[in-house]
């Protein structure tokens, strides 16, 4: 048996299961983003965040309980909110931790691992997600914004939030003016379904593309083959379930009932996989590229992908 | 592309979008695709796609007169994508061709690469369909584990995590009744399970079964060509996720396989049930005394 066998009827159920599984937690996100263009004042988000850019991230890092996204349906939100003028550092650590720290991925996660220490694996999930994205989050902090957005969101971003973390002062004369225009619900309502209606085709556009990878891995690689050669080593099993957390491209709300079934890895292989993925996979690779640079995403990836991995190394080798 | 085409197309996507969704909801080919806690999602997810084709289609011409300010109050903002030929190449043509060809079960090809598991801990939430059955496992029987059907065991003959323990005064009987022709009807994942359970397989021994699955042929474990698998695929939550596993049977030299029974395809066998020690471990087999080819279950990848 050869390690690649392509068969296109194997290929396309998954393919297709993987988009049904997914559109509707698309379509959530992109509704709520065109309901967040529509209704959301600009100046509710600078009202939320705390002045501090530490307490700020750290409270993006736990809006996912009151805001639960999956990863495909959280990037136009948070897309729509930079546009609405959310600092950046705190949009990138709810861009990171919301697929994770939510009630929906919480009982996923404790009903997948039923059997295998469920409350433990819950907390540590969870854990390790706010850690990486509150950490990368200050991470960001450090750059420009110009080498993190792309330049035509970087355009349409609303002053307003400008005063944050020691930007340039409010100019918003403008906006202050449209602000006031105040359409009637309808036309509200009407603009959101629209917005969401594009947002869902520009993000559908790498769904699809990630839906296909992760189906042409799903069914052409040979398991047996790839995997057997990496679950006996810490490093290489939890990198190599990083990887292939990677490839898969899951869904957070589902990607627990995956990861229990990889019963031979170690915890923190384990974990790498359920941390990582809804953070950085193919899919979302492609998928940040609408709201980041290329070489930004690219160190996000990279940052990502060796952090967790050593962070859920250490966790395992610190625990009795 | 032209100005006609991007303004038309977005809801052209959106309606082949929601269409296919609620194609496959409302036909009951979803059941092939996704687990059931998932499906109404579909559709929901189709009706409300399909509104929004009509939203984009009816205010298509409202839409052009209207000038965006920097707040977007008017949801006409469209990325550079849609006017790309990449646009209806990437989220017409996939869909379509998958949606317009696709089989609604998985060929031999899925299970070589994927690995078929022969142990019950492959199926997730096994023993918790078992403690509905089965209240008297419900105190002590621990839930299922699973294990990554390509890594070989470092013991078999060991008894390790995912081997439920000994479970006493099992009431199998009582839910596992003979039809009127006097065969139990057993699903492939109630036999790998009572292989691993002593007091289980006890009660199924020698019992007349009738067992249904998608026939293979075992390349394996198969000294005189007499044996063949019954394969069953479960998913967790999509088929992408579904994992195979297989039960042995073993036929007469006088029963030949029917021409109708082809690989993959569905199979009934009528046999009794043993669990004899192979490679240090029990294993369910049947011994077949009928085999039928059969139409497919309405649910063919749940327990």
């Amino acid at each position: 048996m050869d390690w690649f066998s392509f068969n296109f009827h194997d290929f396309s159920i998954s393919f297709l299961s993987i988009l049904f599984e997914a559109v509707p937690y698309l379509l959530l996100g992109t509704l709520l983003s065109g309901l967040i263009d529509a209704f959301l004042p600009a100046q509710a988000l600078e009202r939320w965040l705390p002045r501090s850019p530490a307490l700020a991230i750290g409270v993006a890092g736990l809006i996912g309980f009151f805001l639960p996204m999956c990863e495909c349906g959280v990037i136009p939100v948070v897309r729509r909110m930079l546009r609405k003028g959310l600092p950046i550092a705190p949009a990138v650590t709810y861009l990171l931790a919301s697929p994770i720290i939510n009630p929906v991925v919480a009982l996923s996660t404790y009903a997948a691992f039923r059997g295998q220490d469920p409350a433990t694996v819950l907390a540590f999930r969870m854990l390790l997600a706010f850690v990486i994205a509150c950490l990368f989050g200050a991470v960001v902090l450090q750059f420009r914004k110009s080498e993190i957005l792309l330049p035509d969101l970087l355009a349409q971003r609303s002053p307003r939030m400008g005063n944050l973390f020691g930007n340039a002062p409010v100019e918003a004369a403008t906006l202050e003016s449209l602000d006031e225009i105040r359409p009637s619900l309808g036309s509200r309502l009407l603009a959101a379904l629209r917005t969401a209606s594009y947002d869902f085709l520009d993000v559908a556009f790498y769904l699809v593309l990630g839906s296909m990878l992760a189906a042409v891995f799903n069914t052409a690689i040979n398991r047996e083959q790839v995997i057997v050669p990496l679950a006996s080593n810490l490093w290489l099993a939890t990198y190599s379930l990083e990887g292939l957390a990677v490839l898969l491209s899951l869904c957070s709300t589902s990607d627990a009932f995956i990861a229990a079934n990889f019963v031979a890895f170690p915890l923190a292989a384990k974990l790498a996989f359920m941390v990582l993925g809804p953070m950085m996979d193919v899919k979302l690779f492609l998928m940040y590229g609408l709201i980041f640079q290329k070489r930004f995403t690219i160190f996000m990836a990279a940052s990502l992908f060796i952090g967790v991995g050593l962070l859920c190394i250490f966790l395992s080798q610190t625990l009795p | 592309m032209n100005p006609k085409a991007t303004s038309v197309l977005p809801p052209i996507v959106l309606l082949e979008w929601g269409g296919v969704l609620l194609y496959f909801h409302l036909s009951g080919r979803i059941n092939a695709f996704l687990h059931p806690s998932f499906r109404l999602n579909v559709l929901l997810a189709g009706i409300v796609l399909s509104l929004c084709a009509l939203t984009l289609l009816v205010t298509r011409k409202q839409s052009a007169m209207c000038e965006c300010g920097p707040a977007g109050n008017c949801g006409d903002r469209r990325a550079p994508l849609v006017s790309s030929w990449l646009f209806p190449l990437m989220l017409l043509l996939p869909l379509g061709i998958a949606a317009s060809f696709t089989r609604d079960s998985f060929g031999a090809n899925f299970l070589a690469t994927r690995g078929v598991a022969d142990h019950a801990s492959a199926i997730p939430g096994l023993a918790e369909k078992f403690k509905k059955n089965l209240p008297s496992l419900a105190q002590t029987a621990p839930a299922a584990q699973i294990i990554e059907p390509g890594l070989p065991e470092a013991n078999p003959s060991a008894p390790t995590g995912n081997n439920p323990p000994a479970v006493e005064d099992v009431n199998a009987e009582n839910f596992f009744k003979p039809d009127a022709s006097g065969n139990i009807k057993v699903n492939v994942g109630d036999l790998l399970y009572a292989a691993q359970e002593p007091s289980l397989s006890a009660t199924f021994v020698n019992k007349s079964a009738e067992v249904v699955g998608q026939f293979m042929p075992a390349k394996t474990n198969n000294p005189d060509g007499s044996r063949f698998k019954l394969v069953r695929l479960f998913m967790t939550c999509c088929a992408a996720d579904a994992q195979p596993v297989s039960l042995l049977v073993e036929r007469a030299a006088d029963l030949p396989i029917p021409a109708g029974v082809s690989e993959m395809g569905w199979t009934k066998v009528v046999g009794d049930i043993t669990f004899p020690l192979e490679n240090g471990r029990a294993t369910a087999i049947i011994r077949a005394r009928k085999i039928e080819p059969v139409s497919p279950p309405e649910e063919t990848m749940l327990y």
